[in-house]
């Protein structure tokens, strides 16, 4: 692709963005039933213009089509020949969509295939069809001013381009002038100034004259006589309000429709390749400063100290400044969530306003588009789980239209962005029901969770309680993605949520990744770096209450009142083990359960530049990325999320769910769940994974017959074993021979833990379709298609209550699924 | 593949440790003038190859990499080549060739958007070369030598192996991932 080419793709998108935001102003004003903002419609037809002619020197037919058919639209919007009402803003966003979709098309090099007279066509034809293509007046529009030199027409459109700004004054005038009030020395004075045209308004003795000049407000204020109370521009355009429905002097700062000022002014462009490389550079040179600084004692009273330190202090500056040249305002990833919302409410029938706030607020620009993904699906969530539709918020006695804030503020050394609601909000009972269903967590433990514990189990993987699928949330699926990558980012969730109140989702991110406080480790002679804010806390068993204990072959540790599975680093990162304890404990938490990491020795905290992972190893995602300390060598930073998926314990493949949430329509992508492919009496079953808690392969005496049942010594429990064949019509397993291992699949957690016997464990698949129900097949819940066959999936529930009694089917009774986000 | 190249003066070996800038010192001008091509020779075990010295950044004196747990069994680890992360590569590994004493130095090699590190016992010279003394590797050259050998070419007495820092990724990383079986 030729420079050229791509320089003008790239501004165009640029250009579509600002026209984007123009034209939510726009829908703001239609729906709110306002005129339109002159600023508003001139910016996107400025854009729309500047799209036209780049991509006309380019010779891209299908843009200059789509784009001049939309600019006819503008021209004709902006010399009020048209009215602006929603219908017509939905033509101007598909032209605008189709331009977008054209130029990303043009830029990956693949044809789009639109077809732009279609386009023109559908563009030209709303205006042909427009409610009331009749020319209207200004003194229709702004009733009680009047017109008392110049033409309109061609002043609409120098307003609209911003060649020419409104003023307004404000003096006195006797009744008996009333006729003749160009006569007034003042607006004589004024109007000298280049009027093209005024207008004037009179209550009493008391006129308001606005009149539009290309003069600059600095040059009309120096010439404003005494007597003139006030006058000012009116960038907007707008015709000045009269005192009577607004304060005498109007703020001026702000641009309609949230506007921002020209951000070009002052800026150039800048490789973010180029930051880094800076980035790169500032943080060796703090290395090289730390260095200097300990040799610059080694020589005390040479006269070194002062500019060394001097030196210290510019490098530390350095840092900063190069730091902020990464920082972008998080309105960034806010800018298309607008019309997320409006194209939702369009398509839905719910009323929706977004409410944005602290949108300046600034975030390292790799953290940005780290949380786009988590903030649109938990805006897609609160659009369509959270904000009920118009009637049922009414019933409830809230006002119909919904509202979604989106807020963002710094705290401390990180940017909080919280998205809420005023929905529904969750439903605790549903949450309690689906968690019994799915047996995530132990019903004695379940008993005695609040609603804040409940609410956190919406983060679990694969647990949601949403009834429909619908286009904007897919399967509902996604909390657990949002978590993963938030965390991902260094950063936390939390969500807060009231019952028929609404839903507060709050994400905590750090304000860079480029540098973070981080634990160095010791595992086997290697040093590894753990980002802090992974971990909870560092024990050593024997103390302060930890203890490791064996349950069978895997440590456990024992904090508290909770066991913990205790990952040897040694062995996920596959390192030979080289003898020695391993003292300490790194205790992290994911996803809602924590996991223990032994390793041979912790160090300080410390601050870590965080580097990405050169070619060749960063496929490799154990590593999050790699560091320098300060004694110059290298540090691998540890994953943990992705360490834990490595050792067996996430539930989640983090590195797909990571890849589908950045990839736009989340939902749809993670929602294939995990499936253990198994033998039983001879066939193949599927289990979900998330109903897996543990796989076992036990010698065959090992089980043992209690009565009618067989039973697994387990730790200090007895765990039941149930042979799962006869619920499926095949012969029961024979009890195994001595010499025989027994593959057990243990689903459940604690007391409610239950083995199933199977012939063997084949594997795990992701389901990449939706599960078909099968109903009437006992013991079957439905087919899947794994690996190109097809699979029938085991119906857990039904398969411990076919063999334990109705004590076990009362936990797996509630097979609906329930609303909430 | 034993290609060797008989060892050259001490003094000289020396005089090249410093990298392209120790290089670019002596008689460049003549071999230019030549019309030649310039290439690093350098030796792993008992095998000499060769790198174009546009693919060289520099030669960087006893590394010592960082291990790397999980990564590819090539990858010897990493670097810090002055604030930046080089992936350190061992020669012997990827020619299946058992593992020899620590390398002495290392050739830093680019190639596209790729930097590396190639693990090294000496380097011995910078040789001009006249592109008529390359030949096609031998057909008898297979697996790994064959994805990593540009060409061959008579210097001497010795046949050398002219590397192809390219080859490196198809080799350390076929499938253009490494993302392990979890």
């Amino acid at each position: 692709m030729s420079e050229e080419l791509q320089m003008c793709l790239d501004e165009a998108v640029e250009h579509l963005d600002a026209c984007d935001r123009a034209a939510m102003a726009l829908d703001q004003a239609a729906s709110a039933g306002e005129e339109p903002s002159a600023v508003a419609v001139a910016e996107l037809f400025r854009g729309v213009h500047t799209i036209k002619g780049n991509a006309g020197m380019l010779g891209l037919e299908t843009l200059v089509g789509i784009a001049h058919a939309l600019e006819t639209l503008l021209d004709r919007l902006r010399a009020g020949q048209v009215a602006v009402g929603r219908d017509l803003v939905d033509v101007v966003f598909g032209g605008l969509d189709a331009l977008r979709t054209e130029t990303l098309a043009r830029r990956n090099g693949v044809p789009s295939g639109l077809d732009h007279r279609a386009i023109a066509a559908t563009i030209l034809a709303a205006l042909a069809d427009g409610p009331t293509a009749t020319e209207r007046g200004w003194a229709d529009r702004f009733p009680g001013w009047r017109l008392v030199s110049g033409a309109e027409a061609p002043i609409a459109a120098a307003l609209a381009e911003g060649r020419q700004q409104l003023y307004r004054l404000e003096f006195a005038l006797p009744a008996a002038a009333a006729a003749e009030p160009l006569a007034h020395p003042a607006v004589e004075k004024m109007l000298a100034l280049g009027s093209a045209a005024a207008w004037c308004r009179g209550e009493g003795d008391r006129w308001w004259l606005a009149w539009a000049s290309a003069a600059d407000a600095e040059t009309v204020g120096r010439f404003a006589p005494d007597e003139l109370a006030a006058c000012e521009p009116r960038p907007d355009g707008r015709m000045p309000a009269a005192p009577a429905d607004a304060p005498a002097r109007e703020a001026t700062a702000g641009l309609a429709g949230g506007l921002p000022a020209d951000a070009g002014e002052g800026t150039i462009r800048v490789g973010v390749a180029l930051l880094d490389t800076l980035m790169t550079l500032v943080g060796e040179l703090v290395l090289t400063r730390n260095q200097v600084l300990q040799a610059a004692e080694l020589v005390a009273g040479s006269g070194l100290q002062p500019p060394v330190q001097r030196l210290s202090q510019l490098t530390t500056e350095l840092q900063e400044a190069v730091m902020r040249t990464r920082m972008q305002p998080v309105g960034q990833v806010f800018e298309k969530l607008p019309r997320l919302v409006r194209d939702y409410c369009r398509q839905s029938g719910k009323e929706i306003e977004l409410v944005q706030e602290g949108a300046e607020t600034e975030l390292d620009k790799g953290l940005l588009e780290r949380i786009r993904g988590p903030l649109t699906h938990l805006v897609r969530n609160a659009l369509d789980h959270g904000v009920e539709p118009p009637a049922a918020r009414l019933a409830a006695g809230k006002p119909a239209a919904g509202t979604i804030r989106l807020a963002a503020m710094q705290e401390g050394g990180t940017v909080i962005v919280e998205v809420s609601d005023d929905g529904r909000g969750l439903d605790y009972d549903r949450i309690r029901a689906k968690a019994l269903v799915t047996g995530i967590v132990p019903v004695e433990t379940l008993a005695r969770m609040n609603e804040a514990e409940l609410a956190q189990l919406v983060f679990h993987a694969g647990f949601s309680t949403a009834e429909a699928v619908t286009d904007v949330s897919g399967r509902g699926v996604g909390m657990d993605v949002v978590k993963t990558d938030v965390e991902r980012a260094g950063g936390s969730v939390e969500l807060r949520s009231e019952p028929g109140r609404g839903t507060t989702t709050r994400l905590k991110i750090p304000l860079t990744l480029a540098v973070i406080p981080a634990i160095v480790a010791w595992v086997d002679g290697q040093r590894f770096a753990m980002p802090q804010a992974a971990i909870h806390e560092v024990v050593r068993p024997g103390e302060g209450g930890a203890s490791l204990a064996l349950v069978r072959d895997a440590r456990v540790l024992r904090l508290r009142d909770e066991l913990l599975p205790v990952v040897d680093l040694r062995t996920v990162l596959g390192m030979t083990a080289a003898g020695g304890g391993d003292p300490y404990l790194v205790v992290v938490h994911l996803g809602g359960r924590a996991i223990a990491l032994a390793v041979n020795a912790v160090g300080d905290p410390e601050e870590i530049v965080v580097k990405p992972l050169p070619a060749f190893v960063n496929a490799v995602s154990t590593y999050a990325g790699v560091t320098i300390l300060g004694d110059g060598t290298p540090c691998l930073i540890l994953d943990v999320t992705g360490l834990a998926s490595r050792a067996g314990l996430a539930a989640e493949p983090a590195g797909e769910a990571q890849q589908a949430a950045s990839a736009g329509p989340i939902a749809e992508e993670v929602a294939r769940e995990k499936m253990l492919v198994v033998a039983i009496a001879g066939r193949r079953y599927a289990v979900p994974m998330g109903l897996v808690t543990r796989l076992e392969d036990v010698p065959g005496e090992r089980l043992e017959a209690v009565g009618n049942r067989a039973v697994l010594q387990y730790g200090e429990r007895l765990l039941p074993v149930i042979d799962p064949a006869p619920l499926l019509g095949g012969v029961p397993a024979a009890a195994p021979h001595g010499g025989e291992r027994q593959p057990l699949v243990v689903v459940g957690e604690g007391a409610a833990a239950v083995g199933l016997r199977v012939d063997a464990i084949h594997d795990v698949d992701a389901d990449r379709r939706a599960m078909q129900a099968a109903p009437g097949v006992p013991g079957v819940l439905g087919t899947i298609v794994l690996g190109g066959r097809v699979i029938e999936v085991l119906d857990v529930p039904a398969a411990l209550a076919s063999v334990l009694g109705p004590a076990s089917a009362g936990r797996v009774e509630s097979q609906e699924e329930a609303p909430c986000p | 593949m034993s290609l060797n190249v008989p060892s050259r003066g001490a003094e000289r070996r020396r005089e090249n440790l410093g990298g392209p800038a120790g290089v670019e010192r002596r008689d460049l001008a003549d071999r230019r003038a030549e019309n030649n091509v310039l290439y690093v020779c350098f030796r792993v075990g008992a095998s000499t190859y060769l790198l174009d010295v546009h693919e060289v950044l520099e030669i960087v004196p006893a590394p010592s990499p960082l291990p790397v747990p999980l990564a590819p069994p090539a990858v010897a680890g990493l670097i810090n080549l002055r604030g930046r992360i080089l992936p350190a590569l061992d020669l012997r590994s990827l020619l299946g060739e058992p593992p020899g004493p620590p390398p002495a130095l290392g050739v830093v090699a680019i190639a596209g958007e790729d930097v590396f590190t190639i693990l090294v016992d000496e380097v011995d010279d910078v040789v001009a070369l006249s592109p008529t003394a390359f030949r096609l590797p031998p057909a008898t050259l297979g697996g790994a030598s064959r994805v990593l050998a540009r060409a061959v070419c008579q210097h001497r007495d010795a046949l050398l192996v002219v590397l192809d820092p390219h080859g490196f990724r198809r080799l350390v990383d076929p499938a253009g991932s490494t993302r392990e079986a979890v």
